[in-house]
This record gives C-alpha cells, sequence and structure tokens, in this order.
C-alpha cells in the first residue's frame, strides 16, 4: 500500500509539472519573447515589421515579405482590426498567446480585399477550458466583409502576410498595408 | 521523518520526469518522416493533430509564431546522402515546388533564422523548376546563406498546397563540395 502511495504521488507530480510545461509555460515564455522583439508599448497596435523582426518570429515567412502584426490584449474590452490589402494572395491569422491558431483567412476565402475583425475573448468558463485543449476559436459573419471572433485566451497575435509577388510592387503593396488598423473598441 | 523524505523525492522525481517527458516530446513528437523523402521531416500541427500543443510549443518556445495551418511545414538537417548540413560545405536544393499559391525557404540556427527565400525573389529554371546554393560564400543564383559556424537546418514552408494532407514531393538537396 505504501509503494502504491509513492507510485501514485509520482505519477501526479509527473503528469502535473508535463502538463503545465506544455500547456502554460510556453504562453508565458513566449508573450516575454515577442515583446523583446516588438518593444514595450506594442499592444494593441498594428506594427509593420522590419526584416529583422520577420526573421526572428516567423520561420515560415521570407524577410522580403511584407508582415503586419497586432499584440492584441481583450483584458480591457474588444479589439478590432481592420485592413484593406492589395489584390493578390493574403493570409490573415490570429493566434492565442499559446500559438493555437484560432482563425484564419485568406484573400481567396474572403472574396474581397477589406476586411475587419471583431475580437473578443470566449464568455464562458468552459470555452476558456477547451481553448487549453483545443483551438477554441470561434467566428460568426458580420456584414458584407466583417467577421466576430472569440478567442479563450486575453492575449495574442494577428498576423497580416503579403508575399511580394515581385520586388518592384514592394512599396505600393507596403504603402496599403500600412493603412491596416487595430484598435480598442470604444 | 523517513516518511517525507520518501514523499519529497516521489514529488521531485515526479516534477524531474513531466519536465524531461515535455521537453522531449515538444523536441520531437510531430516530426514525420515525407513518405519517399525521409531526409524532409514535416512538422505536424493541425489543431485536430494530437501532438499540436507539442509543435504549438516548440515553435513558440523558440519565440517564433508557429506556420499557419493554411501551410505544410518541412524541416531537414541532412543533404540526400544522409549527412549532417554543413556550413563549410556549399549544397544545391533542386527540383519542382509542388504546387501551392507560394512557398518560403530558410536556413535556421538555434533560436535563429539566417536567411531566407521566398519564391517572388526566386529565379526559376525554364521548366519551373528551382535551383537554390546553400553556401556561407556569395555564389552566383539562388542562394540561402549558411551560418559561418554550427549544424544548421533547411526549412521549407508550402502556403496553401493543392495537396493538404497528401504526400508531397519536394526538392532534393545534394553536397556540390566542401
Amino acid at each position: 500500500m505504501g509503494r502504491f502511495y509513492w507510485l501514485l504521488l509520482f505519477l501526479a507530480s509527473a503528469i502535473a509539472t508535463h502538463a503545465a510545461y506544455v500547456l502554460y509555460y510556453p504562453g508565458y515564455n513566449f508573450d516575454n519573447k515577442v515583446e523583446a522583439v516588438l518593444g514595450g508599448n506594442s499592444t494593441n497596435k498594428m506594427l509593420l515589421l522590419e526584416p529583422a523582426q520577420v526573421s526572428r518570429l516567423f520561420p515560415a515567412y521570407s524577410v522580403s515579405d511584407i508582415v503586419a502584426l497586432c499584440r492584441y490584449d481583450l483584458t480591457h474590452g474588444p479589439v478590432a482590426i481592420s485592413a484593406k490589402l492589395p489584390r493578390g494572395y493574403w493570409t490573415f491569422s490570429i493566434f492565442t498567446v499559446k500559438g493555437r491558431q484560432v482563425y484564419s483567412l485568406t484573400d481567396a476565402q474572403a472574396g474581397e480585399n477589406t476586411f475587419t475583425v471583431d475580437l473578443s475573448q470566449s464568455p464562458d468558463l468552459i470555452a476558456k477550458v477547451k481553448g487549453a485543449l483545443d483551438d477554441g476559436g470561434e467566428s460568426e459573419a458580420i456584414g458584407e466583409a466583417g467577421w466576430r471572433v472569440e478567442t479563450p485566451e486575453t492575449k495574442g497575435l494577428a498576423v497580416i502576410w503579403v508575399p511580394v509577388a515581385d520586388p518592384i510592387f514592394r512599396s505600393t503593396t507596403l504603402q496599403a498595408v500600412r493603412d491596416s488598423r487595430c484598435a480598442q473598441n470604444r | 521523518m523517513r516518511g517525507f523524505l520518501h514523499m519529497m523525492f516521489a514529488i521531485l522525481a515526479g516534477v524531474a520526469a513531466g519536465w524531461i517527458s515535455a521537453v522531449s516530446l515538444i523536441e520531437n513528437y510531430g516530426f514525420e518522416a515525407v513518405a519517399g523523402q525521409p531526409q524532409w521531416h514535416e512538422r505536424r500541427n493541425a489543431s485536430d493533430h494530437p501532438a499540436a500543443p507539442y509543435a504549438f510549443g516548440y515553435f513558440i518556445n523558440q519565440g517564433q509564431v508557429p506556420p499557419p495551418l493554411t501551410s505544410r511545414h518541412f524541416v531537414r538537417s541532412t543533404d540526400d546522402d544522409g549527412a549532417q548540413l554543413r556550413s563549410d560545405c556549399i549544397y544545391q536544393v533542386a527540383g519542382k515546388m509542388p504546387p501551392a499559391r507560394r512557398w518560403s525557404m530558410a536556413i535556421l540556427l538555434g533560436e535563429g533564422t539566417v536567411s531566407t527565400l521566398g519564391a517572388g525573389e526566386t529565379v526559376f529554371e525554364p521548366d519551373g523548376s528551382v535551383r537554390v546554393e546553400l553556401s556561407s560564400q556569395p555564389v552566383p543564383g539562388n542562394r540561402l546563406t549558411l551560418p559561418g559556424s554550427g549544424a544548421p537546418l533547411l526549412s521549407l514552408t508550402i502556403h496553401d498546397p493543392a495537396e493538404s494532407d497528401a504526400p508531397l514531393s519536394l526538392p532534393g538537396v545534394a553536397k556540390v563540395r566542401c
């Protein structure tokens, strides 16, 4: 009986540590690392990333691509993200601070190059708990080119990625993406 | 007193086992060798894949945003002969990219990206294939810069592939010289 008790204690400690390390620790670690790259006072703003920042944060993108990023924080309420992007391939993704992608939109899915996303936190506890275990994101269309997205986490990243088809189009593409907005809903 | 020591030992051993297993799974679980091209490994990060939490952890522990779910992400650390990629050698990545809206390649070292190359900045061969040199020194044509030292990784991300789940045919990596 005594040995069984120690074994049970060992297993409980191992499972708790494993789950905490996989599900929770990376999120806290990640937020600090992103802040180190983007600088303080970078929440709820759309930032056009420098090539060095793209290289540091996005292993899947080329540094010549155009990446705009909003480090959202829903603690004080929903955030609205709007963009008017150039024709051609682009993607818009929302990640939680734990790296889960809760929303994805491409030019082909949107059908238009202008869109608005209202981002808020899932209101109920079940969704938050579920969000720790799977993608947990919910979305619904509002109007012609608008979506309401609920995320299980308070913090995360919204990313607009526009690969440049040819370097000669870079400056015009950059200008278009620069007009994208991310701000707290008033 | 003896019982207390036993309890502490069981807890500490459990914490160590849980931590080691988590670190190990984050590093390794979810990498699947590509059929017919075992040097390439695909990182499975689809939310419904059992390895998803570990795949997310793999990227964000390095302070990187995981590739979007509309893409497929592959990495390799060896050439076609199975030898580790070396900074003092020149390699050639050659072949056709799978049908997709976009692709991008990168040389990774530790927590950083050394160099990247996207489809939009690549000069293609007349038959639509690509030829990219991996070298720490300047070479003519498409090039991905290798770091001055260390064991680099080559990554290839296929964005919006025509085949989202089927095996993809990826370019090979041949050693040119050292």
